[in-house]
C-alpha cells in the first residue's frame, strides 16, 4: 500500500494518539502534543487533523458514552491503527537515513 | 454543584456551522467539558473563552475532512455543497479584511444598518405581538362582536355620547334573541363585567369576574387546562361556580394542582373553583377578567350584556351585522322599551385592540421608511465605494476574473456588513424592548396584549428579512454599476478619475428617493410638534397659572359621609384662604383632568326619557373666583347654598341654551337625577364654558352644584397663591394635616403641572415620531455628504487643475455641490407633495392642527433643504481649502 509521506504536524499528532494511550481523546492528545511536542494546537485545528488522518485509514475512532457534563455530546477516543503505526516506522527510517550524514554545526 | 451551561446563542451557532457528524459532536462535547472545567474558576470568563473558540474554529475545513471521511465510505453528511462552501468562505474573509481597512466608512454602514433595523425590529415586535398574533381562541378571525347602536346618541348633543352611538351594550332580552335563530352565526353568547370583591387564601381584593352565558367558551374553542367550564344547569341556577384565570391561580392560588373544590369569597357568598384557563387565555381583553362566573341573578336585568358569536361558513361580518341589525329593530317593534336600537358586529379583535391599531401601524410605518432611507443612504455608500475602488477590480477584470466573481466580491462586503449591522440591530432592540413598549403604553394610552409583545422567532425572522432587503437593495446600486462587461473591463490608465455616467446616475436616483422619505417623516414629526404646541395654547376656559393643588382623601372610618365631614372640609378650606389670603375653593374633580360625573337634567315635570345628560361638578364657595371663571350672569355658589330647599346651581353657557335657548337662564328650575326621586335644582349663575373633560375636548354642558353633606371621599382643595412653583404646595399640604388629620393630602402639586400630565402621551409619542425623523435626517446628511465627498474626491485632480488655471475654488466645488444637491431637492419637493396627499392618516394623531395644514409642509420643505444644503457644503469646503499645488504634487 502506497502510504503518502506524513506532513510534520501529522507525525507529531500520530505520536501523541500513541502516547496519550489507551483513552486518547481530543483534550488528552492535545495535552501530550503541548507538553511532550512543544506545540500548541486548536481543538479545531486538532480535528481537522484526526479527521484527515482517520480518513487515511492511519487512526481508527470509537465512539465513548454521553455525559451530562460535555452536554449530552459523546466522547471520541482515538487508536492508531496497524497502517498508522507502519506509516510512523516508514516516515522514522526514511528521516534516519537522511538524518545519517548531517554533520554538526561547527563551533567557532 | 451546580452544572454551567455554554451560553445558548454561542452553542447554537456552533451547531449550525459545525458539519452534522459524529466527530462534530465530539468537539462540541470536548467544548463543553472544557468550558465546565473553566466555568468552576470564573463564569464570565469561561463565556468569553468558549465565545472565541466557537468564532475561531476552522470551520471550512471541518466540513472538508469530514466530507472526505464521508466520500470514503463512512457515515458523514454535508450540509452545503462541495466547493461552494470554500468559495464563499473565501469571498467573506477577504470582504472581512478589506473592510477593516476601511474603520470609517465600514463603521457608518454597520451603524447605520443596525439603528434602522433595530427602529424597525422594535416596532415590528409591537405589530406582531398586539395587532398579528391570533388570539388565544380557536379559528379567532370567525369571531365577531356584538353591540347595540343607538338612534338617540348618534343624533345627540353631547359629543360623548354621539362617540359611544355604536359601541352598545344589550339587555338579556337582546341576547336570547340572538341566540333564538342564528342566522349567519355559528354559535352566539354573551357575558358582562363586573367588579367584585373577594377573599381567597387570606387575599383580599377586588376581581373583575366576567360573567358568562353557558356557551362562552363553546363559542371561543377553548378548553381549560383543568378542570370544567360551568354547565348549563349552574348556569341558569346561578350556581356559585368559577374558572380562574390561569396568572390568578398561579398567583393568589400559588398554582396549587389541587385547587380544584376549593372555596373563596367572592361579594360575600363561597364561590367553589372549578376550572383553571390555560396560561395565555383571557376573555374579553387581556386586562379585563380575572374569572369567569355563571351570570349572577343581579345583573341578569341590568342591560350590560356584550355579544360575542362565531361566524358561520360562507358568512361576512356584513351577513352578521344585517341579521343583528334586523332582529334588534324586530324587537324594537314589539317592545316600545327596546325601540331605537340597532344591531352591529365587529371582528373581535378589534374590541381588543381596534383603538392603537392606527397609532401603531403609523409608527411601524415611519420606522419602515426610515429602513428604507436607510436602504438610499447605503446605496450611495456603495455606490462611492465601488466606484473608488473601480481600478482595482478593473485590474482583477482584465486578470481573468469573471463578472460574477467580481460581483460576488462586491455582494459579499455587503453581506458581511449587512450580519454585523443586523446582529448589531437586533442586540439593540433586544436591549431596548421593555424600556419601549413601557413607553409606547404611555404615548398610545394603553396597550393591549401587553405581555404578547417579545423577540421571538418571527421578529428574528422579520429582522433577518428585513435586514436581506436593505442590504440587497442598496448592495444593487453597485452591482448595476459595475456591470463588467467584456469592453468595460479595460483598467482605466488615467490617473484623473472621474465618476462615470452609471454610478452618477444611480447616486442621483438614490439621492432623490432619499430626500423624498426623509421630508415625509420629517413631515410627521412637526405635525407632532404643532401638536404638542397646540395642547399648551388651548384654552381651557379657567386659569391655570398660579393655582396650587392638593388632592385630598378622607378617611371614610373616621369621618363618614355627613355634615361633620362637610364641616371638616369647610374648615380646611376657611384655613387654607385664610393662610394664604388667597382665595381657595374645593372641588370634585378638575378641570382638563377627566373623572368627571354624569348627570341627568330634564324639565320639571318631563318624562325621564327626555332627560340629557351633562358633565356635573360639584364645588365649594369661591370655586368661579379661584379658577377665574367669568360668570355671564347671577351668582357663583356661596356658603350654605347646599341647605336650601331647591337646590342652587351655576350652569355652564352651552347648558343654558340647552335648557333655555339662551346665555339668560338664570331662574330656571329643573330636575336633577333620575326616578324616583328627581332633586329640584335653580339655576343662580350662568357661567363661561370650560374644557371640563380634557384639554382635547371642546367644552360639555356642565352642572355645577354646591357640595353638599355628602361630600366625594376623593377631591381637590384649589388655592389661587399667584405660585407656579410646585414644591409651594408642600407648606399648603402641611397646613391641612395640623388642621386635621382625618384628612389626607395624597398629591401637592400645581394645576400647571396636572395639566402638563394630562398631555404626556402626546409628549412621548412626540418623542418617538421625533427619533425617527430625527433618524431619517441624519442618515440623509451623511448620504448626502458622502456623495458630495466622494464626486469631490474622484475629481480632486480635475478641480485643482482647474483652480490652478485661474478657476474660482469656489465655483468649481458649488458645481459638485450642486449635483448633489438638485437630486435631493427634486426628492425633497416630490415627498412633501406625497406627504401632503397622504395627510390623511394622521387624522387620529394629531390634535389642534389639521393634518393637511401647509404650514406643516413648508416648514419640513425648507429645514429638509437647508439640512441638505448644509451637509453638501461640509466636505465641499474642505476641498476648496485645500491648495491645488498640494494636490497636484501629491499624486
Amino acid at each position: 500500500m502506497e502510504v503518502k509521506r506524513l506532513t510534520d504536524v501529522e507525525l507529531l499528532l500520530l505520536l501523541s494518539v500513541l502516547r496519550a494511550g489507551e483513552s486518547a481523546h481530543a483534550s488528552s492528545i492535545q495535552e501530550v502534543l503541548a507538553t511532550q511536542g512543544e506545540r500548541t494546537t486548536s481543538l479545531g485545528s486538532l480535528y481537522v487533523t484526526l479527521t484527515r488522518l482517520e480518513e487515511r485509514g492511519l487512526i481508527e475512532s470509537s465512539k465513548g458514552a454521553p455525559t451530562a457534563e460535555r452536554g449530552g455530546k459523546a466522547k471520541r477516543f482515538y487508536a492508531v491503527t496497524p497502517a498508522g503505526l507502519a506509516a510512523l516506522h516508514r516516515t522514522r527510517s526514511v528521516f534516519e537515513r537522511m538524518w545519517a550524514d548531517v554533520p554538526q554545526p561547527e563551533r567557532g | 454543584m451546580t452544572m454551567h451551561a455554554p451560553p445558548a446563542i454561542a452553542r447554537a451557532l456552533l451547531r449550525w456551522c459545525l458539519p452534522k457528524h459524529e466527530i462534530a459532536d465530539a468537539l462540541e462535547g470536548d467544548l463543553q467539558q472544557e468550558f465546565v472545567h473553566r466555568a468552576e474558576r470564573g463564569r464570565w470568563r469561561a463565556g468569553w473563552w468558549y465565545w472565541s473558540q466557537v468564532v475561531s474554529l476552522p470551520y471550512v475545513r471541518l466540513h472538508r475532512e469530514v466530507r472526505r471521511l464521508g466520500a470514503s465510505g463512512r457515515d458523514g453528511i454535508s450540509w452545503m455543497g462541495g466547493g461552494a462552501v470554500d468559495a464563499v468562505w473565501r469571498e467573506f474573509r477577504v470582504a472581512s479584511r478589506t473592510l477593516s481597512r476601511r474603520p470609517l466608512f465600514s463603521t457608518v454602514v454597520v451603524a447605520t444598518l443596525a439603528v434602522s433595523i433595530g427602529a424597525a425590529t422594535l416596532l415590528y415586535s409591537v405589530v406582531e405581538g398586539v395587532l398579528l398574533k391570533p388570539l388565544p381562541y380557536e379559528e379567532p378571525t370567525e369571531l365577531v362582536t356584538a353591540y347595540l347602536t343607538s338612534d338617540e346618541w348618534r343624533n345627540s348633543e353631547n359629543e360623548l355620547l354621539r362617540a359611544a352611538w355604536d359601541v352598545q351594550p344589550m339587555t338579556r332580552a337582546h341576547t336570547e334573541a340572538f341566540q333564538a335563530s342564528p342566522g349567519p352565526l355559528a354559535g352566539f353568547t354573551s357575558y358582562t363585567r363586573r367588579l367584585l370583591p373577594f377573599e381567597a387564601r387570606a387575599h383580599v381584593g377586588e376581581w373583575e369576574t366576567v360573567q358568562i352565558d353557558a356557551s362562552l367558551f363553546a363559542v371561543l374553542g377553548v378548553v381549560p387546562a383543568l378542570g370544567r367550564t360551568p354547565s348549563e344547569e349552574e348556569v341558569a341556577q346561578a350556581a356559585p361556580v368559577a374558572v380562574l384565570r390561569h396568572e390568578v391561580w398561579t398567583g393568589t392560588f400559588g398554582a396549587d394542582p389541587g385547587v380544584l373544590g376549593q372555596t373563596f369569597e367572592l361579594d360575600g357568598m363561597s364561590y367553589t373553583v372549578i376550572g383553571v384557563m390555560p396560561p395565555g387565555f383571557f376573555f374579553p381583553t387581556d386586562s379585563g377578567g380575572d374569572l369567569w362566573i355563571p351570570l349572577t341573578e343581579l345583573v341578569r336585568e341590568w342591560p350590560s350584556f356584550y355579544g360575542v358569536g362565531r361566524l358561520a361558513p360562507d358568512a361576512s361580518i356584513a351577513d352578521a351585522t344585517t341579521f343583528l341589525e334586523a332582529t334588534a329593530r324586530r324587537l324594537g317593534e314589539a317592545d316600545p322599551d327596546r325601540a331605537g336600537h340597532g344591531g352591529r358586529a365587529v371582528p373581535h379583535i378589534d374590541s381588543v385592540i381596534g383603538h392603537v391599531r392606527g397609532g401603531v401601524r403609523m409608527l411601524f410605518g415611519s420606522a419602515l421608511l426610515v429602513v428604507l432611507v436607510a436602504c438610499a443612504n447605503l446605496g450611495t455608500l456603495f455606490l462611492a465605494r465601488t466606484s473608488s475602488r473601480r481600478e482595482e477590480l478593473a485590474v482583477r477584470a482584465s486578470l481573468g476574473a469573471g463578472a460574477r466573481s467580481l460581483s460576488t466580491a462586491v455582494l459579499a462586503e455587503v453581506l458581511v456588513l449587512g450580519v454585523l449591522g443586523g446582529g448589531l440591530g437586533l442586540a439593540m432592540a433586544a436591549a431596548a424592548l421593555d424600556p419601549f413598549v413601557e413607553s409606547l403604553a404611555t404615548s398610545l394610552r394603553s396597550l393591549p396584549r401587553r405581555a404578547d409583545i417579545a423577540l421571538d422567532g418571527r421578529v428574528v425572522l422579520f429582522t433577518t428579512l428585513a435586514t436581506s432587503v436593505t442590504v440587497i437593495l442598496s448592495g444593487l446600486a453597485p452591482l448595476w454599476a459595475t456591470r463588467f462587461g467584456a469592453g468595460a473591463a479595460r483598467p482605466s490608465m488615467s490617473r484623473s478619475r472621474t465618476t462615470d455616467a452609471a454610478t452618477r446616475r444611480g447616486q442621483h436616483v438614490l439621492l432623490l428617493a432619499q430626500g423624498a422619505m426623509t421630508v415625509m417623516l420629517l413631515a410627521a414629526g412637526i405635525l407632532q410638534v404643532r401638536s404638542l404646541l397646540a395642547t399648551t395654547a388651548v384654552d381651557l376656559g379657567v386659569r391655570a397659572e398660579g393655582v396650587q393643588v392638593l388632592a385630598l382623601e378622607v378617611d371614610t372610618e373616621r369621618l363618614p359621609p355627613g355634615p361633620e365631614r362637610m364641616a371638616a372640609l369647610d374648615a380646611v378650606r376657611e384655613r387654607l384662604g385664610a393662610a394664604t389670603g388667597a382665595s381657595a375653593s374645593l372641588v370634585s374633580s378638575l378641570p382638563g383632568s377627566g373623572g368627571v360625573l354624569l348627570a341627568r337634567i330634564r324639565e320639571v315635570g318631563a318624562d325621564d326619557e327626555t332627560a340629557a345628560s351633562v358633565l356635573s361638578v360639584s364645588v365649594a364657595p369661591d370655586y368661579f373666583e379661584t379658577l377665574d371663571i367669568r360668570l355671564l350672569s347671577g351668582r357663583g355658589i356661596v356658603a350654605d347654598d347646599d341647605r336650601r330647599e331647591v337646590l342652587p346651581a351655576v350652569v355652564s353657557e352651552s347648558l343654558a341654551h340647552q335648557l333655555v335657548g339662551s346665555a339668560d337662564a338664570v331662574g330656571h328650575r329643573a330636575w336633577r337625577g333620575s326616578d324616583p326621586e328627581p332633586q329640584l335644582i335653580e339655576v343662580v349663575g350662568v357661567a363661561a364654558d370650560s374644557r371640563q373633560l380634557s384639554v382635547f375636548q371642546e367644552p360639555q354642558p356642565t352642572l355645577f352644584y354646591p357640595m353638599d353633606e355628602r361630600p366625594p371621599p376623593a377631591l381637590y382643595a384649589i388655592i389661587a397663591t399667584g405660585s407656579s412653583t410646585v414644591s409651594d404646595a408642600a407648606p399648603l399640604a402641611a397646613l391641612v394635616h395640623d388642621s386635621d388629620d382625618r384628612i389626607e393630602v395624597s398629591e401637592a402639586t400645581t394645576f400647571e403641572q396636572l395639566l402638563s400630565d394630562g398631555v404626556r402621551h402626546i409628549r412621548l409619542r412626540l418623542v418617538l415620531t421625533a427619533l425617527l425623523a430625527g433618524l431619517a435626517v441624519l442618515l440623509a446628511m451623511i448620504g448626502i455628504a458622502g456623495v458630495v465627498a466622494h464626486v469631490l474626491s474622484d475629481q480632486r485632480r480635475d478641480v485643482s487643475i482647474r483652480m490652478a488655471l485661474g478657476a474660482q475654488g469656489g465655483r468649481e466645488v458649488g458645481r459638485v455641490v450642486r449635483t448633489a444637491l438638485v437630486p435631493t431637492a427634486v426628492g425633497v419637493i416630490l415627498g412633501t407633495a406625497l406627504a401632503a396627499l397622504g395627510a390623511g392618516i394622521m387624522e387620529s394623531m394629531v390634535f389642534g392642527v389639521r393634518p393637511s395644514d401647509p404650514a406643516t409642509f413648508v416648514i419640513a420643505l425648507s429645514a429638509m433643504l437647508t439640512v441638505a444644503a448644509i451637509a453638501a457644503w461640509i466636505p465641499g469646503r474642505r476641498a476648496a481649502s485645500v491648495d491645488p499645488a498640494t494636490v497636484l504634487n501629491g499624486s
